[in-house]
């Protein structure tokens, strides 16, 4: 390679124009950075709602009324168990509890530890805690972005919630989820079942609502028809049901997606057509000089291929490579709050690692293409004229 | 040898080449005499393959150079044309070194022999002393010199000059003067497009070839 005169000279060549080659490869990395980190963040989301549907239970029950969810009688555990085929069934208690300002809350999930915990998600969370020393005093595992607002209004170890018959409750924080959990789990407070009834104020026979297991998919809809024939007034939402919906926000959130990523495309493709149109007249005398001194139209198309693939893939490389530090690194602010919106308490989302390599290519090609063709159009309408007009 | 065969060249109306029939022989020197417009520089953009005539051939060593596909012309051209610019096209914030490596690249894959060449060539036309200079630093008479090696640095039999003198002061045209007199004697072929006066002072046999109105005056 060192002593390939074609080498030296593609490098000679690069070199000549330190500016040009500086502002080509500045102007595509940033171009790539911004494409790069809307695809990276978009990924990231996908991956976490996707593990967020797959660890859903494949039922969840909930008794309506007046089109408005109520609590449901616990007793109806014993009767959903007796259907044949459901393998798991967890009662849960959730609520919202608005904090003393009133604009902001948090989701208080109650578990029942004692039973299967249909979330594989939070079976995870649970699976290095100590869990009947857990269950035994007032304690809460907390979400990061939850965490971040108790600690800001002081309470950094424990919480007084105050429940509707104004009775304050001690809750002592006793863990504190990763933010690579805060898409899902930012604004939650996870206590024991009893615990969170207490502090909603749930009538002790009660649960907010059941989820369960069914482990033979073909049996799904035989036993949303039997639960349906069991209460009259029940609202079976399936693990379909809850896809649809995630479906929906990620289609909200795509389309901003899909903005960005035209007005990052459509910023590059006017950079390219501007350099198509304004081939400058060194360059131009080049050409012509190369084609009086016996290259041929190839040679010179092969080369400029050569040199433009060369600051391409640097740029190329510079690009991804900061928007992977951006956004798996930096969290990539301002665009994470683009892409989460206005969240209820300090957005404090962690984007978990993803890197699709289709994803990659997909950049490389869509960055390339247009890339290399701005530069090879008007080298080759250059190359095919005469030397002698090109040098006038 | 170069036949040039009931040549015509048409720039929209304008016939800047009419009826051209000529013969150039193997290690002749031709000067190409004519004012400004005569059709001088056009004939000789055609011989290099610059161009294609609107009708007519031009043979050289008997290749139809005008009908060669682009690639085979290339390749022609590189190992029996040099041609030396009026304005020399130099790329000029390059060294002499490295643009009379240029013409090399698609041809000769190591750069230690290609530089060997360089060289040679940077010494025949009396300019090795400035090869690692910034063209743009160079006088006009150095770089004429740098673009004659490069026009020699393949050896080609033929060699064309365009204007040689134009932008050249009395000294050195008469270096130029001598340096034609030094690749005669290395067996080219050399065409010079000229109305320079200076020529009648070339101290080697050569053939005036007159063009005047496009037409061929011998």
């Amino acid at each position: 390679m060192r002593n390939s005169l074609y080498f030296y000279y593609l490098t000679l060549n690069l070199f000549k124009d330190k500016k040009k080659l500086i502002s080509t490869i500045l102007i595509s990395s940033i171009i790539i950075f911004l494409l790069s980190s809307i695809f990276f963040i978009q990924d990231s989301i996908k991956a976490s709602l996707k593990s967020t549907i797959k660890n859903q239970p494949d039922f969840i029950i909930q008794k309506n009324r007046g089109g408005r969810q109520v609590d449901l009688p616990l007793d109806w555990i014993d009767k959903i168990s007796q259907i044949y085929g459901v393998t798991s069934i967890t009662p849960r208690v959730y609520g919202r509890y608005y904090f003393e300002d009133k604009k902001k809350w948090a989701l208080i999930i109650g578990v029942d530890f004692l039973e299967d915990i249909s979330n594989k998600e939070l079976e995870k969370i649970f699976k290095d805690i100590n869990l009947k020393e857990f269950i035994k005093g007032s304690n809460m595992i907390v979400g990061s972005e939850v965490y971040s607002y108790l600690k800001s209004h002081f309470y950094n170890k424990d919480y007084n919630f105050l429940s509707p018959n104004g009775e304050f409750i001690k809750v002592k924080i006793y863990k504190v989820l990763p933010k690579e959990l805060a898409l899902n789990y930012g604004n939650v407070i996870i206590t024991s079942l009893d615990l969170a009834k207490k502090i909603l104020g749930v009538d002790e026979d009660k649960i907010s609502d059941i989820a369960i297991n069914v482990a033979n998919k073909d049996e799904w809809a035989n036993i949303e028809d039997k639960l349906n024939a069991l209460f009259y007034d029940i609202l079976v939402v399936s693990k379909d049901d809850i896809k649809r919906a995630y479906d929906n926000i990620f289609n909200f959130k795509g389309g901003i997606f899909l903005s960005l990523f035209l007005i990052t495309l459509t910023t590059f493709m006017l950079i390219l057509y501007q350099r198509y149109s304004l081939v400058n007249l060194d360059e131009k005398k080049e050409i012509a000089i190369l084609r009086s001194l016996g290259w041929s139209v190839k040679d010179i198309l092969k080369f400029k291929l050569f040199e433009s693939l060369i600051s391409a893939i640097f740029a190329f490389l510079i690009g991804v490579l900061s928007a992977y530090i951006f956004v798996f690194i930096f969290n990539a602010p301002i665009l994470k709050d683009i892409f989460l919106g206005d969240s209820n308490l300090k957005n404090s989302v962690i984007f978990i690692r993803v890197v699709d390599f289709s994803t990659i290519a997909t950049i490389f090609i869509l960055f390339i293409i247009p890339f290399i063709a701005s530069i090879l159009i008007p080298v080759w309408k250059i190359a095919i004229s005469s030397p002698k007009e090109a040098l006038k | 040898m170069i036949k040039i065969k009931n040549l015509y060249k048409k720039f929209k109306d304008f016939e800047a080449l009419k009826s051209i029939n000529l013969e150039i022989n193997d290690n002749e020197v031709v000067i190409l005499k004519g004012v400004s417009g005569s059709g001088k520089s056009t004939l000789l953009s055609l011989i290099a393959g610059f161009d294609k005539p609107t009708s007519g051939v031009i043979l050289i060593d008997n290749e139809p150079i005008s009908k060669l596909p682009d690639l085979h012309l290339s390749r022609f051209r590189f190992k029996n044309i040099g041609f030396v610019f009026q304005n020399f096209n130099l790329i000029k914030n390059l060294t002499p070194l490295d643009n009379i490596l240029a013409p090399l690249i698609p041809y000769e894959k190591s750069l230690q022999k290609a530089q060997k060449k360089a060289l040679n060539a940077l010494k025949v036309a009396n300019i090795e002393h400035k090869a690692k200079e910034i063209v743009a630093n160079l006088s006009g008479g150095e770089q004429q010199r740098v673009a004659i090696a490069r026009a020699i640095i393949n050896s080609p039999k033929y060699l064309l000059f365009d204007e040689p003198t134009a932008n050249l002061d009395k000294n050195n045209s008469l270096l130029f003067l001598d340096l034609v007199k030094k690749l005669k004697n290395l067996n080219k072929t050399i065409i010079i497009a000229t109305h320079d006066p200076i020529f009648d002072k070339l101290e080697v046999e050569f053939k005036t070839i007159k063009l005047e109105d496009g037409r061929v005056y011998e």
